[in-house]
């Protein structure tokens, strides 16, 4: 509406409201239809639609619960299996023998490098020592209970940061 | 043709983010007009206007179309949000002798009307900047019946049920919120003797 219709709306407004005219509203109606609405700035509606999204958040949320929940059962079960293993008729390749033939190929590998860079002489020495201390019981032993310890470890955490959450919720 | 308001708020209802996303892109000016009428501040009227869409969100599962328009029930949801905020903020700056009255007064909660409000500064020049400037220097719940029943086309009844006013009390509003806007305007220089002496 042009600022003159809007001089007539108002001057017909004001002039039945003094006369006490029942037309009055409908004049203000018209005046008021003229006026523009206030707005809000760009990009509301995408932050209304942003902050009703975490909505599905939980969902999510509850999803990674699962699936780490999941895993470490999926890991206590194949920690616990190990003993079994000793049961089955078949005889797996027992550790031992499988990091000593290794440490023979290493040391064969590094043997043949050696006879042109005398440097990796000593590393192949180091690694051949190395190599045999991983092949005795014990070491298997200690690598068995680190990943078992791991195991655990990472379920406490697990419950601790769960536990946290909901006293900080 | 559109969508109606329940068709989109059904499919809402049933997870569809962009129905409620059309909602919103209807009801946003509406809603934030209401709401920046009633604060007089702007950017606050942005954030309880998103407030009340949010809320309007999680409650859609309460909007019962037999019972009203889907506009009047979110309208109701802004004035509420509007009224609660204006009410906390108060409490934290009025001594607790001065509460414990039960009847609802706006005076109390919403701004004071004659203070100068951000809105008056950007909103001065032609006829229309003054007809708004008058409106933001009527009494605060005038402000809001005069914007949902000329602005937004409520009928009487709905916009009792958005402002919880007797019907009686509304149509009385508006009548007075007429009246003193056209003493304001007619003081501004804008009366019908103005134009017989500029003519």
């Amino acid at each position: 509406m042009k600022d003159s219709d809007l001089r007539t709306e108002l001057m017909r407004w004001l002039r039945a409201e003094g006369a006490d005219d029942d037309r009055a509203d409908q004049a203000f109606g018209s005046l008021m239809a003229a006026m523009p609405r206030l707005s809000p700035s760009a990009g509301f509606a995408e932050r209304v639609m942003h902050a009703v999204s975490p909505a599905s958040a939980p969902a999510f949320a509850w999803g990674w619960k699962v699936a780490l929940a999941a895993a470490l059962t999926l890991a206590g079960l194949a920690t616990a299996l190990i003993p079994a293993l000793r049961l089955v008729p078949v005889e797996p390749p027992r550790l031992a023998t499988v990091a000593k033939a290794l440490s023979d190929a290493t040391g064969w590998v590094v043997e043949w490098i050696a006879g042109g860079l005398q440097v990796w002489d000593v590393m192949a020495r180091v690694g051949q020592a190395v190599a045999t201390a991983m092949a005795t019981p014990e070491a298997t032993a200690a690598l068995v209970g680190s990943a078992i310890l791991g195991s655990i470890a990472l379920y406490t955490l697990n419950r601790l940061l769960t536990l946290e959450r909901r006293m900080v919720g | 043709m559109g969508k109606s308001d329940e068709q989109l708020v059904a499919e809402a209802r049933g997870g569809s983010q962009r129905a409620y996303r059309q909602l919103v892109d209807r009801f946003e000016r509406p809603v934030y007009n209401l709401v920046a009428r009633m604060v007089r501040d702007r950017t606050l009227a942005e954030d309880l206007a998103q407030e009340a869409f949010v809320k309007a969100f999680h409650r859609l599962e309460t909007f019962r179309p037999e019972q009203g328009k889907f506009s009047s029930w979110l309208f109701k949801i802004a004035h509420n949000t509007t009224i609660d905020h204006l009410r906390r903020s108060r409490l934290d700056t009025v001594p607790l002798d001065a509460e414990g009255e039960d009847e609802p007064d706006y005076h109390a909660i919403l701004p004071d009307e004659e203070a100068t409000s951000p809105l008056d500064a950007t909103l001065r020049g032609d006829l229309g900047q003054h007809l708004s400037v008058a409106i933001e220097r009527l009494r605060p719940e005038y402000r809001e019946v005069i914007v949902l029943r000329h602005q937004e086309g409520l009928a009487y009844d709905e916009i009792a049920e958005v402002a919880g006013l007797p019907l009686g009390t509304v149509k009385t509003y508006i009548h007075r919120a007429r009246k003193e806007l056209a003493a304001l305007m007619t003081e501004a220089g804008w009366g019908p003797e103005a134009e017989a002496g500029a003519g």
